[in-house]
């Protein structure tokens, strides 16, 4: 009777352990991850091919990338001559510039993105109103606060430089001709006076910048950080490979997975799913800010999109331009923001499409109580809950997203082309 | 006296142990309120399903297959009565959502007839890891008639690499 009393005592027990198993550790106290957790971790490590672009039959051609590359760090072609793209895209600030909200010609209304990785993303802009690099790169070039220039202002600028001619033929042979010759200074006067022929002309020539453009900053991935080291010391099982993860960034990084839940938007080897959410970021002041639902409708409306008529697309029924074709505008759009890859993190401060959290333990503190504010507008995702991360949850989450910088860009993107032998 | 005291243990134990996974499950209903399964588990694995007043035989081939997570995808549905004709003309109506996190996807999927049967989706996206029910609406008499399909969307690493510099 004794021995029935044991065994039924040991199953109970058996089953209570087995039910209330807490996540395997390793003596340590490292994570000890499991085949399921390994698999989410490997598809996290791994930079995929880049993905073609065929709205741009430049965009992987190594002297078009160059030309892209002087144009990028050119200061002239904004309406003052001081602003470049590099002004707000800085490689030496993770590619953005450390400010709440982007310093052009005058303050922006949004924080700048940073560009790590930026050919794999399926939208641009944080409300995503392009859908291909070279049509993002037209736009800051002609919006006042930005850079503030004008098409045909850059069309007689590269008419009147012989270094940014030269520049331009030597890849896309000669500048385009037009027949009139506005008398008008200011350059949009002088745009509306020209005929639709001209006018189609300096928008080819226009485009051709932003392909340009499109294929340098492509070039622009992340080199391996420390939690690649670490992914491929797991698959390995080589524990000094594995050490390029401090304790607590694995612990982080079980969360990031677990129950945090971030991976479900913050995933592949981007750590983005390239689309957009209302997070329910609360109402700070200034205009609300629609985002995504006003980015759909300008991004359909813009000629100067991918499946419009100054795409390079072979195919129209090419499988890339289900994005475009198939998108709508839903409800559940508005104060939708997209999601921003986690690479480089570490270096990309101020966070949120508006810059308001200046380091990672404000995000983590909005996510720890998402559900207690209510959404500066839209309606925000159930997808959402509280985390309420315990203090020492926080920084181990903080640790494995610091892993997730690789440092510095190369010399060869950021040096002008004089110095690196091209 | 002993022997009793043993024997209350023992079934305290056991009954404790029995409850736990109860109590985890609540706990992940209780972290997920919108769970609106439409078809059981067994369901959710197979491409061929009946639709729900058992007037259509439909199945899917998605395109690229396996679906792939955070890409557009197409999809090709047969749909045929439960002799296995073929029906052209219909007027389907399709969606997708994720009911562990109450939401759909983010794009507008289009429907366009092939012929024998067959009708091609385009458009459709699986932005998020995890569970996705497909809904076809099939018109029968004057009523929608929804058939269910189920899929779960894994997180993989890429089949072709990137040299990192």
């Amino acid at each position: 009777m004794l021995k029935t009393f044991s065994l039924l005592a040991g199953l109970g027990l058996s089953l209570m352990l087995v039910s209330c198993q807490p996540p395997a550790l390793k003596a340590d106290g490292a994570p000890k991850f499991t085949q399921e957790e390994k698999q989410i971790i490997y598809s996290l490590s791994g930079f995929p091919d880049l993905p073609a672009n065929p709205s741009n039959r430049h965009a992987d051609q190594a002297e078009i990338a160059d030309f892209g590359k002087h144009l990028f760090f050119e200061p002239r072609l904004s309406q003052t001559g001081e602003i470049s793209c590099a002004t707000c895209h800085d490689p030496a600030k993770g590619w953005a510039d450390g400010k709440t909200l982007s310093e052009g010609i005058q303050i922006g209304k949004r924080h700048s993105p940073s560009l790590w990785n930026t050919a794999y993303q399926r939208w641009y802009f944080w409300d995503g109103r392009a859908d291909t690099l070279w049509s993002q790169a037209l736009q800051p070039m002609e919006d006042p606060a930005e850079m503030g220039s004008h098409r045909y202002a850059l069309y007689r600028l590269f008419q009147s430089q012989p270094d940014l001619k030269t520049s331009y033929q030597t890849v896309f042979g000669d500048l385009p001709e037009i027949k009139a010759q506005p008398q008008q200074s200011d350059p949009l006067q002088a745009w509306q006076a020209l005929n639709d022929s001209d006018q189609e002309q300096v928008n080819r020539f226009f485009v051709a910048l932003g392909k340009a453009l499109e294929a340098y900053q492509r070039q622009i991935v992340s080199g391996q950080a420390p939690f690649d080291t670490f992914v491929s010391g797991l698959k390995e099982k080589d524990e000094v490979k594995q050490a390029a993860l401090s304790l607590e960034a694995q612990q982080g990084l079980r969360l990031f997975i677990g129950r945090a839940q971030c991976v479900l938007c913050h995933n592949s080897p981007m750590f983005s799913d390239q689309e957009f959410h209302n997070i329910g970021l609360p109402a700070i002041g200034g205009a609300i800010d629609a985002g995504r639902s006003e980015g759909i409708q300008r991004v359909l409306d813009n000629p100067m999109n991918g499946i419009g008529r100054y795409s390079d697309l072979v195919d129209k029924d090419d499988p890339w331009t289900d994005k475009l074709n198939y998108l709508e505008l839903q409800d559940s759009n508005q104060g939708e923001f997209k999601t921003p890859g986690l690479r480089e993190i570490g270096s990309t401060a101020p966070y949120m499409h508006d810059g308001r959290f200046e380091d990672l333990d404000q995000v983590l503190g909005h996510y720890n109580t998402a559900t207690q504010f209510t959404p500066a507008t839209g309606r925000r995702e159930d997808t959402l809950l509280d985390l309420k991360l315990q203090p020492e949850e926080t920084a181990q989450l903080k640790a494995f997203l610091f892993s997730l910088t690789s440092g510095p860009p190369t010399l060869d993107l950021v040096l002008p082309l004089s110095n690196t032998g091209h | 006296m002993k022997k009793k005291a043993l024997l209350l243990s023992a079934l305290i134990l056991l009954v404790s142990a029995l409850q736990q996974p109860v109590l985890a499950q609540k706990a992940e209903q209780s972290a997920a309120p919108h769970q609106n399964y439409r078809i059981d588990k067994v369901q959710r694995q197979q491409r061929v399903q009946i639709s729900e007043q058992k007037h259509f035989r439909i199945s899917y081939q998605p395109n690229p297959d396996p679906i792939p997570l955070n890409q557009h995808f197409r999809m090709t549905f047969l749909v045929q009565d439960l002799s296995g004709k073929g029906l052209d003309g219909l007027k389907l109506k399709v969606d997708a959502g994720m009911p562990e996190h109450n939401h759909g996807m983010s794009v507008k999927p289009k429907l366009k007839a092939l012929g024998k049967g067959r009708y091609e989706v385009r458009g459709l996206l699986f932005h998020m890891p995890g569970y996705w029910e497909v809904y076809l609406d099939t018109p029968y008499q004057d009523k929608l008639e929804r058939t269910t399909f189920g899929m779960t969307l894994e997180m993989k690493p890429a089949a072709h690499q990137h040299n990192h510099h």
